[in-house]
C-alpha cells in the first residue's frame, strides 16, 4: 500500500471532488461529515484505484452510499418519517424558500436508503437500474423505496405514480418528471 | 399545496448550490491519512494473529491429541489447515479455499483474506448484543464481522459491506470448518442449544431487516427467517434472498418484540421479549425448528 496517491488520483478529486462532496452533503445533510464521507470513500477507492474499472467517479459514488448507510447504521435510533410534516398553505405559493427548508426538512428525517434513493434518482438523475447498481439493491427496492420516501415527502401522488413496488403498465420513467 | 418532484429537484439543487467547494487538498490528505491509520491497523491485526498462533502453536505441540476431536462438517473443509511450524506465513494464506468458497457460498474475496483480516467479532462496545461465540465439541461458534477491527474499516471491498457470518472453527481459531454468509443481515448474537445453533439480528436504521438463524448441529443446515422491515426493507422482493445456501423464508409479519438480545428457551419454542418501556411491543414465539 502506497503512502503517495496512484497515479490520477488528485487530479481526480480536484475535478470531481465537489460533485462528490455535493452528494454526500445532500446524504449526510452536514458539511462536516460530509468531508468526513468523502474522505472515507476516497481512502478505500485510493486501496484499489488501479483496480477500479471504467467510472471512478460512480465508483467512489457508489461507496459514498454504502458508506453513509452503513454509518446510519451505527447512528440512528430510529427516527421515523414524521406524520406531521406541516403542510403549506397557499400563501406559501411562490416562496421557494419555504417548500425548499419543508422538503429538506423532511428528507432530514428519512431512513437512510430512501434518503440516498431519492439523492441518486432525482438529484443526480440516475436510472433505477443505476440506482440499484449503484446501492447495490434490486430494482424493485429502488421502486419500492422511492415509494416510500416520496409518500412520506407527500409529494403529489398523481406525479409520482409509477415509483411504487407495483408498477402499472402505464408506469413509465417519463412520468415521474 | 401539492409538492412535486420538481419542487424536490430544485430543493436538492438549491442546497447543493448552497455547499461551499472542499479543498482538494484537504481532502487528499484526509484520505491519505486513512489508509496509512488502515495500514497500521492491519499489520497490528496481524501482529495480534501472529503472536496466538505462535502461542497456539506451543500448546498444540503438547496436546496434539486434542485434535481428534474436531469433526469438520461438510466435505468441503479441506486445504486450507495452518501448519504450526508455518505460523506467519500461514497467518497470511487465505481463510478458505476457493473449493470451500464455492460449497458454502462464500464470495471469494472474503474467502482470500486471512484469517486475521476475516475473523474478527464485534466490539463489546458496539452495543449490548449478547453473546458471539461458544464452545461446543464440534468446534468454537462464533459470529465474525469481516473486515473491521476496532470499528476501523480493513477492507477496501464492497463485498465486506453489511456482510456477517456464523462460523464454526477449530478451537484455536485456526480453520473454519464450515461458513454460512448473511449478506445484508450481520448477526447480533449467538445462542447454542443441545440441538442447533441459533443466531439474529434485530434491524435498525442502516440495514431495517431482522431475522433469526438455526443450525442443525447434527447436519450442519441452516435455516433462516427474515422479518423484514414494514418501512424499508431491502427484502421486499423475495428474489433478493434466491441464491443463498440453505433454506430463507420471507416473513411479513414485522414483529415488534426485541429481537437484538438472546431469546429464552420456552417449553414450547424460543421466546423473545418485548422492548421493556415500548407500549406496543409484544412478545415473539417461534418454532424452534421451523422458525415459524
Amino acid at each position: 500500500m502506497r503512502d503517495t496517491p496512484p497515479g490520477g488520483f488528485v487530479d481526480f478529486v480536484i475535478a470531481r471532488g465537489p460533485a462528490l462532496h455535493r452528494t454526500a452533503v445532500l446524504l449526510t445533510r452536514q458539511e462536516e461529515s460530509a468531508e468526513d464521507l468523502v474522505q472515507i470513500a476516497l481512502a478505500k477507492a485510493w486501496q484499489c484505484w488501479d483496480r477500479i474499472d471504467g467510472n471512478h467517479e460512480a465508483y467512489v459514488r457508489r461507496i459514498i452510499v454504502n458508506e453513509f448507510a452503513s454509518a446510519w447504521r451505527r447512528r440512528w435510533r430510529g427516527e421515523l418519517p414524521t406524520a406531521d410534516l406541516p403542510e403549506l398553505t397557499g400563501d406559501d405559493h411562490g416562496d421557494g424558500v419555504s417548500m425548499h427548508q419543508v422538503l429538506m426538512a423532511a428528507l432530514a428525517t428519512l431512513p437512510p436508503r430512501q434518503r440516498a434513493v431519492l439523492v441518486l434518482r432525482f438529484f443526480h438523475d440516475y436510472t433505477e437500474a443505476a440506482t440499484a447498481e449503484a446501492m447495490g439493491i434490486t430494482i424493485g427496492t429502488v421502486k419500492s423505496q422511492t415509494f416510500k420516501a416520496l409518500a412520506a415527502l407527500r409529494i403529489s401522488e398523481e406525479l409520482h405514480e409509477g415509483a411504487g413496488p407495483e408498477p402499472t403498465g402505464s408506469a413509465r420513467e417519463g412520468m415521474l418528471l | 399545496m401539492k409538492r412535486t418532484l420538481d419542487d424536490l429537484r430544485g430543493a436538492l439543487r438549491e442546497d447543493a448550490d448552497d455547499t461551499a467547494y472542499p479543498d482538494a487538498d484537504a481532502l487528499v490528505a484526509g484520505a491519505r491519512r486513512r489508509v496509512v491509520a488502515t495500514r497500521r491497523r492491519r499489520l497490528a491485526a496481524l501482529g495480534a494473529a501472529t503472536a496466538a498462533v505462535l502461542v497456539v502453536a506451543g500448546v498444540a505441540s503438547t496436546h496434539s491429541t486434542q485434535q481428534g476431536v474436531l469433526r469438520p462438517a461438510g466435505k468441503g473443509t479441506t486445504g486450507t489447515a495452518i501448519s504450526p511450524t508455518s505460523s506467519r506465513t500461514a497467518s497470511l494464506a487465505p481463510s478458505q479455499s476457493a473449493v470451500d468458497a464455492r460449497v458454502y457460498g462464500i464470495d471469494p474475496a472474503i474467502a482470500a483474506l486471512p484469517i486475521a483480516v476475516r475473523v474478527l467479532q464485534p466490539h463489546p462496545a458496539s452495543g449490548p448484543l449478547g453473546t458471539t461465540q461458544t464452545s461446543t465439541p464440534e468446534g468454537l461458534w462464533l459470529v465474525s464481522y469481516p473486515g473491521t477491527f476496532d470499528g476501523a474499516d480493513l477492507g477496501a471491498s464492497p463485498q465486506l459491506a453489511d456482510y456477517g457470518e456464523l462460523l464454526l472453527m477449530t478451537p484455536n481459531r485456526s480453520r473454519i470448518l464450515h461458513a454460512y454468509p448473511f449478506r445484508g443481515l450481520p448477526p447480533q448474537w449467538l445462542l447454542v442449544t443441545p440441538q442447533a445453533v441459533y443466531c439474529g439480528r434485530q434491524g435498525d436504521g442502516g440495514l431495517p431487516d431482522s431475522m433469526v438463524c438455526r443450525v442443525d448441529r447434527s447436519t450442519g443446515e441452516l435455516g433462516v427467517a427474515v422479518f423484514s422491515s414494514a418501512t424499508d426493507s431491502s427484502f421486499g422482493d423475495p428474489r433478493a434472498l434466491a441464491g443463498r445456501p440453505g433454506r430463507w423464508r420471507l416473513d411479513g409479519s414485522h414483529p415488534t418484540a426485541d429481537l437484538q438480545h438472546r431469546p429464552r428457551i420456552a417449553a414450547d419454542g424460543l421466546l423473545f421479549d418485548p422492548y421493556p418501556n415500548q407500549a406496543g411491543s409484544r412478545p415473539l414465539r417461534l418454532d424452534p425448528v421451523t422458525l415459524e
